[in-house]
């Protein structure tokens, strides 16, 4: 039994990402924020096994709340999840040594099963 | 007699060889009618000589008298009324009878001195010709043999005279062709500042260009991405609906998020739209 994040300022994704988990892993547990400010301080409460991560956000984005756990030595696995099939913003992300992986929306359930296993 | 004569001749020959040295050396009109004015004399007696020749828009009369020598160079033709007879005939004269001529001041004689007046047309062609004058007197006796040595003086002067009209035609060409180098090097200056300023103007355009290019790509991209995220929704929301959803499911949990979703689409393409088009307007202004 797993705990699962979902960071993303658009609550649909979160509920297709959510019940797709469900459907997989009907035993994890899945916390969903479109508010990225409140999921970071949630983190130490919560202690994910795994982070699924938007990029483009209002007040935070993807890139600061990286910054931010780099910053407090938080070490959770996180699993960049965003719309932009961009090479340079893959590229950014696997800079950090906590971003397992960088998917392209949508994802798919190959996938899904692959980064929760 | 015939020893006399040869050596008047001798002496004759002499002062024409002066004359003729004299005259190669003029530079100008005015040097020419000084040479006239010394060396003349000593060829033949003559109370006035005169020589007109004329070339392009300039006619020139020499005058020799005793009392000096002048020549005249103007653009009227300015011919006295026994040249315009020596003209219009062609053939040499002496006349005895001057005054219908209404000749100028410096021709007036005394009675007694029974001025003749003796004229010649010297043509090679056309264009190259002198009208040649002398008006003789009794203590300034002009005689046919003395024929010879004006023919050759005129022959020297006709030569002379072109040659300085040459002379001057090629300095107004030379000073002409000086200004219109001057004016070519001025407007060389013009035409290379000019090429300069649309060099500069060039390379800033071209910035300016690049900039914005790279601006649009730039905007492009992140419209592309704005564009992408909903419709990732759907095609998210599509894939579910397809393996668990069941049809009540589908009526109140997927349709109204499709609907939502696709607004979002369909606002974010409009969006795309009109920033372009305001894009495209700024680059055209």
């Amino acid at each position: 039994m797993k705990k699962i994040v979902l960071v993303d300022d658009m609550e649909i994704s979160n509920f297709i990402i959510s019940t797709m988990i469900e459907n997989i892993y009907p035993g994890y547990v899945v916390h969903d924020f479109t508010n990225p400010v409140q999921a970071f301080s949630s983190l130490n409460i919560i202690e994910p096994d795994a982070i699924l991560l938007d990029l483009n956000m209002p007040e935070m984005d993807g890139w600061a709340f990286l910054d931010s756990m780099q910053s407090r030595n938080m070490s959770y696995q996180v699993h960049i999840l965003t719309s932009s099939t961009s090479e340079l913003d893959r590229r950014r992300s696997l800079t950090y040594s906590n971003v397992i992986s960088y998917q392209s929306k949508p994802l798919d359930e190959k996938e899904l099963v692959k980064i929760l296993q | 007699m015939l020893v006399s004569e040869n050596q008047a001749l001798r002496i004759t020959y002499e002062a024409y060889s002066r004359f003729s040295n004299s005259l190669i050396r003029c530079r100008t009109f005015d040097d020419v009618a000084a040479c006239f004015k010394v060396n003349l004399k000593y060829l033949f007696n003559f109370h006035v000589f005169r020589a007109s020749y004329h070339r392009g828009s300039y006619y020139l009369h020499l005058t020799v008298t005793s009392g000096g020598a002048n020549m005249q160079v103007q653009h009227e033709a300015g011919y006295l009324a026994h040249e315009e007879v020596l003209l219009e005939k062609g053939i040499p004269a002496c006349w005895k009878e001057l005054e219908p001529f209404l000749l100028p001041e410096e021709y007036k004689l005394p009675e007694d001195e029974q001025g003749e007046l003796w004229g010649w047309l010297i043509r090679n062609d056309e264009k190259h010709q002198v009208l040649v004058s002398v008006l003789s007197g009794t203590s300034k006796l002009f005689t046919k043999k003395d024929i010879t040595f004006l023919k050759l003086a005129t022959e020297n002067l006709k030569t002379k005279l072109l040659e300085i009209c040459l002379f001057n035609e090629l300095d107004e060409k030379n000073k002409y062709l000086k200004d219109a180098l001057v004016t070519i090097h001025e407007k060389n200056t013009e035409i290379t500042s000019i090429i300069e300023q649309q060099k500069e103007i060039i390379a800033s355009r071209t910035k300016e260009i690049a900039d914005k290019n790279e601006k649009l790509l730039q905007i492009s991209v992140l419209n592309a991405h704005d564009v992408r995220e909903p419709l990732t929704r759907i095609m998210g929301l599509m894939s579910l609906m397809e393996h668990y959803a069941s049809s009540d499911d589908i009526k109140d949990k997927f349709l109204p998020k499709l609907k939502a979703s696709s607004e979002d689409l369909d606002k974010a393409l409009q969006h795309v739209i009109s920033k372009a088009t305001t894009d495209l307007l700024k680059l055209k202004a």
